[in-house]
C-alpha cells in the first residue's frame, strides 16, 4: 500500500487527459485517453503497468491508422505504433461502418482501451454496422497472453476470458463481430467487472506512486510556466 | 395538449443575454433549502471546540433521508498580507471537508493534517467536497467589536457587504481524491443534483460563520455583549469570489448546461401559459418591489454594473406602471413578456423570467431533478456524412458569423498556469503559451471541419463519419461535440471566446444564476464577487414552517440604535 495512492476515477481522467496534451495530441484525443484509462481502471481492465506502457508506446508522428486492406470479411488497419489508447477509435469506425465481420489493427499495443470505444457506440442505434450481434474484442495482456472481452449487442459487458487457440500476435487488436463459440477460459465475469467500478466508487482506485508523480509531471508541462506577466491575467484579487 | 413555446437557442444562447440571468426558484441553492426543509434533515454540531479567538475546529452531522453525513470545519489564524482569494493562496482562515458518516478521531487526525493544505493534502473517497473560506475584511472585526459592547452592527454597513466570509474555491467530483459524481449519483440520492454537494458545504459554511462569530462575542472579557439579531443572521449569507474557472467549465460541459437551460425554459414556457389572475398580478407587484429594492441595495463600484443597475431599476418601474395601467387588459402573461422583449434591457427581460418562475411553483418544482444529465460526447461513425453538414448548418450557424481571418476576432486564448492550474487568459503575440491553450474556440473549430467536409464530400459523396475522420482525424473532437449537441435542445453558448474583448464574467455569471446567487459584483472582466444564500432559512428555522420566499433578499428594516437580543 506504501506504493500506491487512492484517487477518483475523475482524477485519473483528468491526469491521463493532460498527460496526453503534454505531449502535443489533439483536444479529442486527450479527452479519449483520460475516459479510457478511467474506465479501464475501474473495470480492473487496466492497472498503473499499462497505463504506462501506454504513455511509452505513444506516437506524437502518427495522426491516424493506416487502412491496409479491406475485404467483405476484414478491415485491416496498420497503427504505426501508437498506442489503442488514442486514435483506435478511427480504425473501428470505419470497419463498423463497412460491415466487415471482423477489424484487425496491427502494430499496435494495449488493445483493451479499445473496449470503451465499443462500449459507448454499442449502447445506442447505429445506421449500420454489428446488426445485434455480440462484438469481442481480442487483445494482449500485460503478462503477454492473450484475452478477449465479450460485449453484448448493446455494448454491455459478456464476460473477460483467455481464449484456448492464438488468435492474434503480440502487437495486434481484433475485433470480431457474432462470434457464436468463443472457445475461451472465463476470467471474470460481467459481474465481477461491474463490481470492480462499484467497488471503485466506494473506495477509489489505487494507482503507483510513480505513475502519479509522472503523471503529474507530465500534466504540469501542460500548461504554461507562471510568471508574473501570466499572473496578472488570472482572475481575483491578491 | 397545448404545445409550448420554448424561447429559441439563437435568444436564449446568446452569450450577452446569458451574461445578465438571474437566479430563480429552480436555482441549486433555492432547490437544497426547499428539500432540506421538507425531507426535515437534521443538521447539528457534533463538536465545537473553539478557542476565544474563534479558533480550533468544529463538525457538523447531517442527516438526511437517506444518507449520513459530517462536515469537517479547522478554523486557524490567517495574517491580513496572508488573505488573498486567488486560486493560488496558500492559507486560508476556514478549511472543510464534507464527508460521509461520522468522524472519529483516527479520521479528525488524518483530515487536520491534509483539510487545511487544501490542493497539496490529500482526502480520499469518503470526502463528497473540499472546499475553504477567508473572513470579510471588510466587516468581520467591525460586526464582532459591535456585538462585544453590546450593539447591533450598522445595516447599512452589513448591506454592503452581506456576508462575514467568502469563499474562494469549493471542490467536488473526483478532485484531490474525494469520490466521482457517480457515487454521490448511486450512494446519495438527497444530494444527487448538480452541485448539491458544493451548495450544501457553502450553506453550512455560512451557518458555521455566525455561529463561530457568536461564540468569540460571548466571552468573558465582554459582560454586555449580545448576539446578532436574527434577522440579520438571516440577512447575512456567505461571500463568493468566481473567477476564470468556472468559464472553461461552461464550455466544457456544454450538456449539462444546455440541460439547465431546457428545465429552466421549459418551466418558463409552462409558466408564461397559466391564466393570468388579480391575485397573481398582486402577487408580481409585490415581487418587483422586492426585485427593485433587491437591486437598489446592490453595492458595486463596477461602472457598466452601475450602469446595468441603473437600467434594471428603470425597467422594473417601467413594467410596474405598465402593469398598474393595462391590469384590466392583460389577459395573458405571454403579452407581459412580449411587451417586456419590446420595450426592456435584456436584464429586465431575464429578471421577469425569474419573477414569473415565482409565481409558478408547480412548473418548478418537478424539473429540479431533470437538472442532471448523462455526459458522454459520441457519434455514429457509421452514419452519413451528410448528416453531419445538416448538422452544421441546422445547428451552427451562429458559428459562421464570426471571421477568424480579423485578428481581433482570433486574438485571445486561454490557458492552465502552472501555478496551480489556475485558469488565466493570454494575447496572442503577446503572451507566451499559445501552444498550450485550452480548447474553447468552438466557432472556429467548426467553421474548419465545415471547410474540410464540403471538400471531402465533393470527392466522396456517398462517404460516411468514419471515412472522414480517418482522412482528417484532428476534426474528431468537434465532430463528436457537434453530433452530440445537435440533439440537444438548446446546444451550444453562442460566443467566440477567442475575441480580443471576450467578457469572462458573463460565462460566470450564467453558470452562478443557476447556483443562485446574487449581488453581482464584477471586480474585473475576469473575476466576480457575490453572494449565497442571503435570507436563506437559518438551519434553527428550517424546521418552522417553512416559506420559499428568500429570493432576492432586501435589508431588514432595523433601526440602528442599540437593542438587545439574547
Amino acid at each position: 500500500m506504501a506504493n500506491l495512492m487512492q484517487m477518483s476515477a475523475n482524477e485519473m481522467k483528468f491526469l491521463v487527459k493532460h498527460s496526453v496534451k503534454s505531449l502535443g495530441f489533439s483536444l479529442s484525443d486527450q479527452i479519449n485517453a483520460g475516459s479510457r484509462a478511467a474506465t479501464c481502471y475501474q473495470h480492473d481492465l487496466a492497472d498503473s503497468q499499462l497505463i504506462a506502457a501506454a504513455l511509452d508506446h505513444l506516437c506524437i508522428d502518427v495522426q491516424a491508422p493506416v487502412l491496409v486492406r479491406q475485404d467483405v470479411y476484414e478491415c485491416c488497419f496498420d497503427a504505426n505504433g501508437q498506442s489503442a489508447l488514442i486514435q483506435i477509435e478511427l480504425a473501428l469506425g470505419v470497419g463498423l461502418a463497412s460491415n466487415a465481420k471482423q477489424i484487425r489493427v496491427t502494430n499496435t499495443s494495449e488493445g483493451i482501451f479499445a473496449a470503451p470505444v465499443l462500449m459507448e457506440w454499442l449502447s445506442q442505434p447505429m445506421s449500420k454496422g454489428h446488426a445485434n450481434q455480440s462484438v469481442t474484442v481480442y487483445f494482449i495482456h500485460t503478462n503477454g497472453t492473450q484475452r478477449c472481452l465479450q460485449l453484448d449487442a448493446n455494448g454491455q459487458f459478456l464476460g473477460l476470458y483467455q481464449p484456448c487457440q492464438q488468435i492474434i500476435a503480440n502487437n495486434e487488436i481484433l475485433v470480431r463481430v457474432g462470434v457464436k463459440n468463443l472457445d475461451s477460459l472465463l476470467i471474470a465475469s460481467a459481474s465481477d467487472l461491474l463490481g470492480w467500478r462499484v467497488r471503485s466508487l466506494d473506495e477509489g482506485i489505487l494507482v503507483d506512486l510513480d505513475l502519479v508523480t509522472r503523471l503529474r509531471m507530465m500534466m504540469q508541462n501542460s500548461c504554461v510556466p507562471e510568471s508574473d506577466i501570466s499572473r496578472s491575467g488570472g482572475a481575483g484579487p491578491d | 395538449m397545448i404545445s409550448l413555446m420554448l424561447r429559441p437557442p439563437s435568444q436564449v444562447m446568446k452569450l450577452e443575454r446569458l451574461g445578465v440571468s438571474f437566479a430563480s426558484r429552480l436555482s441549486f441553492m433555492r432547490t437544497l433549502v426547499r428539500h432540506m426543509a421538507q425531507d426535515k434533515w437534521s443538521i447539528t454540531y457534533s463538536c465545537f471546540k473553539l478557542d476565544k479567538n474563534g479558533y480550533g475546529h468544529a463538525v457538523f452531522d447531517i442527516q438526511t433521508p437517506h444518507s449520513h453525513l459530517s462536515m469537517v470545519i479547522f478554523s486557524q489564524c490567517l495574517d491580513n498580507s496572508e488573505r488573498s482569494d486567488r486560486v493560488i493562496a496558500d492559507k486560508w482562515d476556514l478549511t472543510m471537508t464534507l464527508l460521509e458518516g461520522l468522524v472519529d478521531e483516527v479520521n479528525l487526525a488524518r483530515l487536520a493534517a491534509n483539510v487545511p493544505l487544501q490542493e497539496k493534502g490529500r482526502i480520499d473517497a469518503r470526502s463528497l467536497s473540499l472546499a475553504r473560506a477567508n473572513r470579510s475584511t471588510r466587516i468581520f472585526n467591525t460586526v464582532l467589536n459591535d456585538l462585544r459592547v453590546g450593539k447591533q452592527p450598522d445595516k447599512t454597513k452589513l448591506a454592503q457587504v452581506g456576508y462575514l466570509y467568502r469563499t474562494t474555491a469549493v471542490y467536488g467530483s473526483g478532485k484531490f481524491g474525494s469520490c466521482d459524481w457517480d457515487k454521490i449519483l448511486k450512494r446519495h440520492p438527497d444530494l444527487a443534483r448538480p452541485f448539491a454537494s458544493e451548495m450544501l458545504v457553502c450553506y453550512l459554511i455560512r451557518q458555521f460563520s455566525l455561529d463561530q462569530l457568536d461564540h468569540m462575542v460571548h466571552q468573558d472579557d465582554y459582560p454586555h455583549a449580545v448576539s446578532l439579531a436574527p434577522e440579520l443572521q438571516r440577512y447575512l449569507g456567505i461571500g463568493n469570489s468566481t473567477g476564470l474557472g468556472m468559464a472553461p467549465w461552461l464550455i466544457n460541459h456544454p450538456m449539462v448546461f444546455s440541460q439547465w437551460v431546457l428545465q429552466r425554459e421549459t418551466a418558463y414556457a409552462e409558466a408564461i401559459q397559466q391564466s393570468v389572475t388579480d391575485g397573481k398580478l398582486t402577487e408580481l407587484q409585490t415581487m418587483i418591489d422586492k426585485a427593485c429594492q433587491h437591486v437598489h441595495e446592490i453595492n458595486t463600484v463596477n461602472e457598466s454594473q452601475q450602469q446595468n443597475n441603473a437600467t434594471l431599476l428603470s425597467d422594473l418601474a417601467a413594467l410596474r406602471d405598465w402593469i398598474n395601467d393595462n391590469k384590466m387588459q392583460i389577459k395573458s402573461w405571454q403579452k407581459l413578456h412580449d411587451w417586456a422583449e419590446q420595450h426592456y434591457s435584456l436584464q429586465g427581460q431575464e429578471l421577469l423570467v425569474s419573477l414569473l418562475l415565482e409565481l409558478y411553483p408547480q412548473c418548478i418544482d418537478g424539473k429540479e431533478d431533470h437538472m442532471k444529465v448523462v455526459e458522454v460526447m459520441q457519434y455514429d461513425p457509421t452514419a452519413c456524412a451528410k448528416k453531419l453538414v445538416d448538422a452544421i448548418e441546422d445547428n451552427y450557424d451562429w458559428a459562421f458569423v464570426y471571421n477568424f481571418d480579423i485578428p481581433k476576432q482570433n486574438q485571445t486564448f486561454w490557458y492552465y498556469s502552472q501555478a496551480k492550474m489556475e485558469p488565466r487568459l493570454g494575447e496572442i503575440g503577446i503572451d507566451e503559451g499559445v501552444e498550450r491553450q485550452m480548447f474553447l474556440g468552438i466557432a472556429k473549430a467548426v467553421q474548419e471541419c465545415h471547410t474540410d467536409l464540403l471538400a471531402y464530400l465533393d470527392q466522396q459523396p456517398e462517404t460516411c463519419i468514419a471515412d472522414f475522420l480517418l482522412a482528417w482525424p484532428k476534426h474528431t473532437g468537434i465532430v463528436q461535440r457537434i453530433i452530440t449537441m445537435s440533439q440537444t435542445t438548446y446546444g451550444e453558448i453562442r460566443a467566440n471566446l477567442l475575441d480580443a474583448k471576450v467578457l469572462p464574467i458573463y460565462l460566470l455569471r450564467a453558470k452562478l444564476a443557476y447556483f443562485g446567487v446574487s449581488k453581482f459584483d464584477p471586480k474585473s472582466r475576469l473575476w466576480v464577487r457575490n453572494t449565497m444564500f442571503q435570507g436563506a432559512p437559518l438551519i434553527s428555522e428550517l424546521s418552522e414552517e417553512f416559506m420559499d420566499d428568500w429570493c432576492f433578499p432586501i435589508s431588514p428594516q432595523q433601526d440602528n440604535q442599540q437593542a438587545e437580543h439574547g
